[in-house]
């Protein structure tokens, strides 16, 4: 056999032993704290259910508080995801295997713990099918000219279009799992998610066009999920809302954050299942280089909007800018998290050095959940009317709900890492044969 | 492909000498196995580029024109709304909706397209039978020729394999 097919070999093997190898009792311990937490977010979710929003802090002036905070947030750190696995596919980056499957993985549990917070926001959260257009008795159909019905299509379709993208990109390692499973159980199951795929080369001239195709829907999806997210605030009058910078300003912030995700999840894998040869410190130092270029468009994000509130002489926006955003301590916080950290990746050992990155991703995703806070809060705060004037402050209920979301989803992440294949074998597979591949 | 034979190739390099071998001889009904994409297998084949490109077009152009209608005939006919001056069909609101509708029946099109084309959803095939097969979803590289080929003839297929360093020829399917 030729060194090609031994090293394609070598490689499959490789990483599906590093998948099934056993867990450490580390592994599990932050299995169960994370599982803790989950149990915690459900029994949050069930009391506000039982017993209504009035048990969260937001109330009027502050209507929109954390859940629409946690819900941007939240929606923000799946776009990496998507740019990784659909934009940088396109670009022809073939660094970006090595972690793709990871990165869509993000997706889909970031936006699943964004979901949950407009829909209990909804007070009525199981009414939540009446922002969807079916045929009723009442004849009452959704406003489509408001936004939350903007929101809905933005945020299911980027769901589905990731999961299609997702499962797709899959199918090919799910049929190696079954070829080589260890259990009829699994051989089963696998069978079943695979699809019946045999490697024909009618099935892959098909399935090319198709992994392309869904690139290129992706692509401007996701620039548009965020730009409509941004647009509910856009349409808004509320000081530090009603600007047309919005939709940039928050697309960029949320592949910003995004990228303080993927690595805070890329730095622990690579250690836990030893595969520092696959997810290299190449892929660390590229994700780093994008942090920083995403992380100064939020910079010059935040000195166009001051500009702005100073050049249009809007007395509300002025007010917002440039006295109460620099009297609350989170704007200096959001200040120094998302424009002062990020710096640090200028300096090339900063970049593949783990605790350095790891510590500025932490920064990052505080930074950005402040960023929307100081947007959303401030902003209702501190409105054009004085006598509206009003403070807002979290419950327990609020903080537990969003500690929650963390568990839940480190939760679905371990599961996953857990039990299907975490990295594009047959992509890295085809990268190897092409000369590409700057992984394994 | 129900009935034929099928052999291993030792690599990519091999498959495709033997892809062009046999299509050298006339030989035309033939599918490859591979755990990857491999460039240039689809042009040795003789395989057009797919156009599962134009379901995506029909996909998304039908879906932003439904969902763009939907709101029309909903927010426009069935329920108008006067509010905030804001005309019961609106264009600018109804355009984000019907953007994402032509993503996401776009991206529908586009998997159920490939469901049915790439034959995918059926979880059993003939060649699944031979011995070995599995090694092409790990590194294997396999070519199979149809048995129902008018060109068929296994001494010559054996012979082009053989050449190209291929392993033994194996059946499939039942004889007719």
């Amino acid at each position: 056999m030729s060194s090609d097919h031994d090293q394609i070999a070598a490689l499959h093997d490789d990483v599906h032993a590093r998948m099934r190898a056993r867990r450490s009792r580390g592994w599990y311990i932050a299995f169960a704290v994370a599982a803790l937490f989950a149990i915690e977010l459900m029994i949050l979710v069930s009391y506000t259910l039982a017993t209504g929003i009035g048990l969260w802090g937001n109330n009027v002036p502050s209507a929109w508080a954390f859940a629409i905070i946690n819900f941007v947030w939240w929606i923000g750190i799946g776009h990496a995801g998507t740019f990784i696995s659909a934009i940088l596919y396109l670009l022809e980056q073939s660094w970006r295997t090595s972690i793709s499957r990871l990165t869509e993985t993000m997706t889909l549990f970031a936006v699943l713990q964004a979901a949950i917070f407009p829909v209990l926001h909804l007070g009525r959260a199981w009414f939540g099918y009446w922002l969807f257009p079916y045929p009723d008795v009442m004849g009452v159909w959704p406003q489509v000219k408001s936004a939350l019905p903007w929101d809905a299509a933005a945020v299911s379709t980027y769901f589905l279009v990731s999961l299609m993208f997702w499962f797709l990109g899959l199918v090919p390692d799910f049929a190696s799992l079954r070829d080589h499973a260890s259990t009829r159980a699994k051989r089963v199951v696998f069978g079943l998610l695979a699809l019946g795929w045999t490697g024909s080369s009618t099935a892959w001239r098909h399935y090319r066009v198709a992994y392309l195709m869904l690139a290129s829907i992706a692509t401007p999806l996701v620039i548009s999920v965020h730009s409509i997210v941004a647009s509910d605030f856009a349409i808004g009058l509320t000081p530090g809302w009603h600007s047309t910078l919005q939709p940039p300003f928050f697309v960029a912030g949320a592949i910003f954050s995004g990228f303080a995700m993927v690595l805070m999840i890329a730095i622990p894998v690579r250690r836990v299942f030893g595969l520092a040869h696959v997810i290299t410190d190449r892929h660390l130092d590229n994700c780093a280089k994008l942090l920083l270029v995403t992380g100064s468009i939020v910079g010059y994000g935040y000195l166009i909007e001051t500009f702005i509130a100073y050049y249009s002489g809007d007395p509300a926006d002025h007010y917002m800018m440039f006295v109460a955003r620099p009297t609350a301590v989170i704007f200096w916080v959001m200040l120094a998290c998302n424009v002062v950290a990020p710096q640090l990746m200028w300096w090339r050992r900063a970049r593949r050095t783990e605790w350095m990155l790891l510590a500025v991703s932490v920064c990052v995703l505080v930074g950005m959940w402040t960023e929307r806070f100081v947007i959303i809060v401030r902003g209702l705060e501190r409105d054009q009317l004085p006598s509206a004037w009003g403070n807002y402050s979290p419950t327990w209920v609020d903080l537990g709900i969003i500690a929650g979301t963390l568990g839940l989803f480190a939760l679905l992440m371990m599961a996953f890492l857990r039990l299907f294949p975490f990295i594009a074998v047959s992509e890295l597979q085809q990268d190897k044969l092409e000369g590409k591949c700057v992984g394994a | 492909m129900r009935r034929g034979v099928i052999a291993e190739l030792p690599d990519e390099a091999a498959l495709l000498r033997a892809v062009t071998g046999l299509r050298a001889r006339g030989l035309s009904k033939l599918e490859a196995y591979t755990p990857c994409l491999i460039d240039g297998l689809d042009d040795a084949l003789g395989h057009r580029r797919s156009n599962l490109a134009a379901a995506t077009a029909v996909g998304a152009v039908c879906g932003a024109a439904g969902g763009y209608g939907l709101e029309w005939l909903l927010n426009g006919y069935l329920y108008p709304v006067q509010s905030g001056g804001r005309p019961p069909h609106m264009p600018l609101a109804f355009v984000p909706i019907g953007i994402e509708m032509g993503f996401l029946f776009g991206a529908l099109a586009t998997v159920i397209a490939v469901l049915v084309v790439g034959k995918l959803v059926k979880l059993w095939e003939p060649v699944c039978e031979v011995p070995g097969f599995g090694s092409a979803t790990r590194a294997g590289m396999w070519i199979a020729v149809a048995a129902d080929d008018a060109r068929f003839d296994e001494a010559v297929i054996a012979e082009v394999l053989e050449r190209s360093g291929g392993g033994a020829l194996e059946r499939f399917g039942d004889e007719p």
